[in-house]
């Protein structure tokens, strides 16, 4: 028989008819029924007790004093709401930055791409075979796909898709747009349904938009199918919008396209772009093919490898070094990004822990308090079950509390995040929210902390032995030694900081190291830097006058120098490769580009020989250091004449190595040509008297009345556009020192609670001492190296976690070394510094003490 | 506060066998339990008759005894608590392991009296 729960009035009614029997009983013996009654309960002992205790033995869970128990918690949550809030903001502190975190994670890596059977889709790459190769893996050209796709017999249908910036007038306004270019079959090969319209069809100008930007600039309309669309100039049919979690298949859902083009639309109405998206070297495509059935991406990758060999023999040029490689890269999508999760849900642990150890420490503290109430209590009959399920009701609802601020202030910091972002031509997919997954992570979280901060108060308050164990404050033996619980806590709190710390200072580290980096130019010059963009509105694409807009922008006053060029270092591209063949060497690929005269000058660029280029410099190249030295190793290289992508070109001058894409990237040759007066896109720099970013709107405007078919994307200034090149060490940088900070904000208060707690134990032995002729500077001294002692413990724990970490860390990464003076120095000295602090306060008192009212008052 | 957790800890064991020997005579509800060991032992063990309802629920989850409704002598509803088979067993199993523990006991205690008498 399987055994059933008993209710409790059941109960009640066992024990009630015990008693009336009893009482029956003496009544025969004798007694009066008052007398009979009293004689039964005697008899009986503890009703509360008896209760309580066959309660225990049904164990578990009752409802039936769920809700006394609670109305209780929040009585006594009441009775201490300062106590309460404390706890509760100290959670939410931890609570907000740890779901923020975990939103953008979820967002960028977690979120799958919602395509058919994943698991079928292979991304096709090239894997280059040179050992020190700088780009490992490179996508694929346009041609190499439609080589592919004419050779391979592993897949049921092969898809491209490259990314392309696009004018987009719309409502009387021109936005930068994300597009992709893709294969007319990429919708099919993908899987995904087009949630309005008929989609891609032949022999028309048509183009896909996205769900997000059909909602913001259609309103969601579904009259917008067949509607025209200018993209760059060109009227386009809109024939389908993409269904809503689809946001494009880039490797980070950073930039999600608003416009998918067929490739080949694109090429025939803008043939101009075919010089450079045809080109066997552009390798700026992706390649996702579905795998036929009951083939796998091992079996797949070996007629991917042989069809790249063919390649490297037919193209030796361009392919000699490129292996084929293939992966199921949206089965395996978040890999990558699942690690990078896994770290921060990890830093954010450490917070959080610290956080719960600081509300333990709270409650514990509280436990001490109380210890007379629950002795009363335990008497009464309450049993410890009943008295630890309290405690784990005050903590649920203490970490109710704390989590709900904690969500609240996620919501804000959400919306803050996409301003951290480094700016970007193309608006950037920043829409993070709170989705089930978060909303899934943050129950957990709240459960995790309430079991983590609650259960040691409750089990130690709730000892039967309570009288005696909590007169003097909870604590558990250490190799003997008796060491306060709430100490044990601080100590832990303080080693988690000072690893947060630690860690802060390593990468503060690699910031300081990628700042020492010479960039090659001189990123704190006044200058504005604006990207301008030709369009045109129905017809071919009107290349700018850059001329007419140079003296344009001369003539602003406060303008001193206006110069432009194809692009900015640390622009995050390598640029454009071009070939370059030199007597007595062999034809090598070498990045390319173009500057207009004075452009370099103007950015801090030294020219080491030679000259910068003049106007009308049609044949003249300039050549950077590293290819000085490679064209000619011991001589000079000015006035040489070498082939450029076939045509003979004088070296007018060699300029320093600049880091043309970010600072990290190792220096390379670079040839720049003279950047022609006519552009559709090309960037001025402009030096300035005084701040180069108040000139943002009057530079618009020229601009605009310069070149009514022009605008300029994003102007800022030399100095933020280096900024955001290092915004990777920089954000890391920052947000450890903040959490770090925090979590020293969390262990100093409780550090000060220690330290009162101590104090208002011994102020009566204080007094005497003081009374006795002792200074106040020594007791002071006395309280201050309490605290100081377990801020020692716990750094000297931090450091024997933090230092190996660093050490097994830095035997991967050469630029880490525990023993860097931020890592190891600063951060003892930011804990060190704030212990003293929170202790200090406690320690004052010793100077208001009256040891003759103290005495007399006990 | 300590002494009765001692105290629990005695009755646990022996309270739990006089229950279910009391029960082998057959059903019998909380009050007439408590009466019967006091009766049986000469009013020697004087149980505390509350303590009786943790052990009866006790022996109820672990399946020994079990739980009817009836009507009581006086046609009063009470509950009757019922030997299982189980319980049973588990009697035989606590009467042997109680005689060899009075046992031990009596011959530790006992040994000087028999050679005094011999």
């Amino acid at each position: 028989m399987r055994w059933r729960r008993p209710t409790e009035e059941e109960l009640d009614r066992d024990i009630e008819e015990h008693l009336a029997m009893e009482t029956e009983d003496n009544i025969a013996r004798g007694m009066s029924p008052r007398e009979a009654r009293y004689a039964a309960l005697r008899k009986f002992g503890n009703v509360a007790r008896v209760k309580e205790e066959t309660r225990s033995v049904w164990g578990g869970f009752s409802l039936d004093t769920l809700p006394a128990d609670v109305r209780y918690a929040f009585r006594r949550i009441g009775r201490a709401p300062g106590t309460a809030a404390l706890a509760a903001f100290s959670l939410a502190l931890a609570f907000a930055p740890s779901v923020t975190m975990f939103s953008v994670m979820d967002r960028l890596f977690l979120t799958p791409v919602p395509v058919k059977a994943p698991q079928e889709i292979v991304e096709i790459e090239f894997r280059d075979s040179r050992p020190a190769a700088a780009h490992p893996y490179q996508r694929v050209s346009y041609t190499e796909f439609q080589d592919f796709r004419r050779s391979l017999a592993s897949f049921s249908g092969m898809a491209y898709q490259r990314g392309q910036g696009a004018m987009l007038a719309l409502n009387g306004r021109r936005i930068l747009a994300g597009a992709s270019l893709v294969s007319d079959n990429y919708f099919q090969v993908l899987g995904i349904p087009i949630q309005l319209g008929p989609g891609f069809s032949s022999g028309r100008t048509g183009l896909v938009i996205s769900h997000s930007l059909w909602q913001r600039e259609f309103g969601g309309r579904p009259d917008v199918i067949g509607a025209t669309l200018l993209v760059t100039g060109h009227a386009f049919t809109i024939d389908g919008v993409a269904p809503p979690g689809f946001l494009g298949t880039a490797n980070v859902n950073l930039l999600s396209p608003d416009l998918w083009i067929p490739l080949e639309t694109w090429l025939r109405v803008q043939p101009a772009s075919r010089s450079f998206i045809e080109r066997r070297d552009a390798r700026e495509g992706q390649v996702w093919a579905r795998l036929r059935p009951g083939l796998t991406p091992a079996q797949a990758l070996v007629e991917v490898q042989s069809v790249a060999r063919d390649m490297a023999n037919q193209w030796p040029q361009t392919n000699r070094y490129l292996d084929g490689y293939a992966w199921a890269a949206l089965a395996d999508h978040s890999r990558g990004g699942r690690n990078m999760t896994i770290i921060g849900v990890l830093i954010l642990g450490i917070l959080l822990a610290v956080a719960c150890a600081n509300i333990a420490g709270i409650l514990l503290a509280q436990a001490e308090e109380r210890r007379h109430e629950i002795a009363v209590r335990q008497s009464l009959g309450a049993s410890r079950a009943r008295l630890v399920r309290e405690w784990m009701i005050e903590s649920t609802v203490l970490a109710l509390l704390g989590s709900g601020l904690g969500l609240a202030a996620a919501h804000i910091l959400i919306d803050l995040v996409p301003r951290l972002a480094p700016s970007f031509p193309i608006p950037l997919n920043l829409e993070f929210s709170i989705g089930p997954r978060v909303w899934l992570y943050a129950l957990a979280l709240a459960c995790v902390s309430t079991l983590a901060f609650g259960l040691v108060p409750a089990w130690r308050g709730s000892r039967p032995d309570l009288l005696s164990g909590l007169r003097r404050d909870t604590a558990v033996h250490l190799l003997h030694i008796r060491v306060p619980v709430r100490s044990l806590l601080i100590v832990a709190q303080v080693a988690a900081a000072e690893i947060l710390l630690f860690g802060a200072g390593l990468v503060l580290d690699s910031l300081s190291a990628v700042r020492r980096i010479d960039p090659g130019f001189d990123p704190r010059r006044p200058v504005a830097i604006a990207m301008l963009l030709a369009t045109a509105e129905g017809g071919d694409v009107r290349p700018a006058d850059c001329e007419l807009v140079r003296d344009r922008l001369t003539r602003i006053p406060g303008v001193r120098r206006v110069a432009y060029g194809k692009s900015v270092p640390v622009s995050g591209s390598i640029g454009p490769t071009v070939r370059m063949e030199a007597p007595g060497q062999e034809p090598r690929d070498i990045p390319g580009g173009s500057a207009g005269p004075g452009f370099l000058s103007l950015l801090g660029v030294r020219i080491l020989s030679g000259r910068d280029f003049l106007p009308a410099d049609q044949h003249a190249i300039l050549v950077n250091a590293t290819l000085a030295r490679a064209l000619a190793p011991a001589g000079d290289v000015v006035g040489r004449e070498i082939r450029i992508d076939g045509n003979i070109r004088q070296i007018a001058g060699v300029f320093q190595d600049t880091a043309w894409s970010s600072p990290r990237d190792p220096a390379q040759p670079r040839v720049l040509a003279l950047t022609s007066a006519r552009q559709a896109e090309v960037t001025f720099a402009i030096e300035v008297d005084g701040d180069p970013a108040a000139y943002a709107p009057v530079l618009r405007s020229e601009v605009a009345a310069a070149q009514p078919g022009a605008m300029v994307v994003a102007p800022k200034t030399l100095w933020s556009h280096y900024q955001e090149s290092i915004f990777l060490e920089r954000t890391g940088t920052q947000a450890l020192y903040l959490l770090g900070l925090l979590a020293l904000l969390l262990t100093a208060s409780g550090l000060h609670g220690i330290a009162s707690a101590l104090f208002a134990r011994r102020s009566r032995e204080f007094a005497i001492r003081l009374a006795m002729g002792a200074s106040p500077r020594q007791i002071m001294g006395l309280v201050l190296s309490g605290g100081l002692a377990l801020t020692a413990s716990g750094l000297a724990l931090g450091l024997a976690i933090a230092i190996p970490g660093a050490l097994v860390l830095g035997s991967h990464e050469r630029s880490i070394s525990p023993w860097s003076i931020p890592a190891f120095g600063l951060s003892c000295a930011i804990v060190i510094l704030s212990a003293v602090t929170a202790a200090l306060q406690p320690a004052g008192r010793v100077f208001h003490i009256q040891p003759a009212d103290i005495v007399r008052a006990e | 506060m300590s002494t009765r957790e001692e105290r629990v800890e005695f009755l646990q064991g022996t309270l739990d066998m006089l229950i279910l020997r009391t029960l082998l005579l057959g059903p019998a509800h909380g009050h007439a339990i408590a009466h019967a060991i006091e009766r049986n032992s000469d009013d020697v063990l004087q149980v505390e008759q509350g303590s009786l309802y943790p052990a009866l629920h006790r022996l109820i989850r672990r399946g020994w005894i079990q739980a009817e409704s009836g009507l009581s002598e006086n046609n009063r509803q009470a509950k009757y608590y019922r030997l299982t088979p189980k319980g049973r067993k588990q009697l035989a199993i606590e009467h042997t392991r109680w005689d060899r523990f009075a046992g031990a006991i009596a011959r530790i205690m006992r040994p000087a009296e028999q050679e005094g008498e011999s």
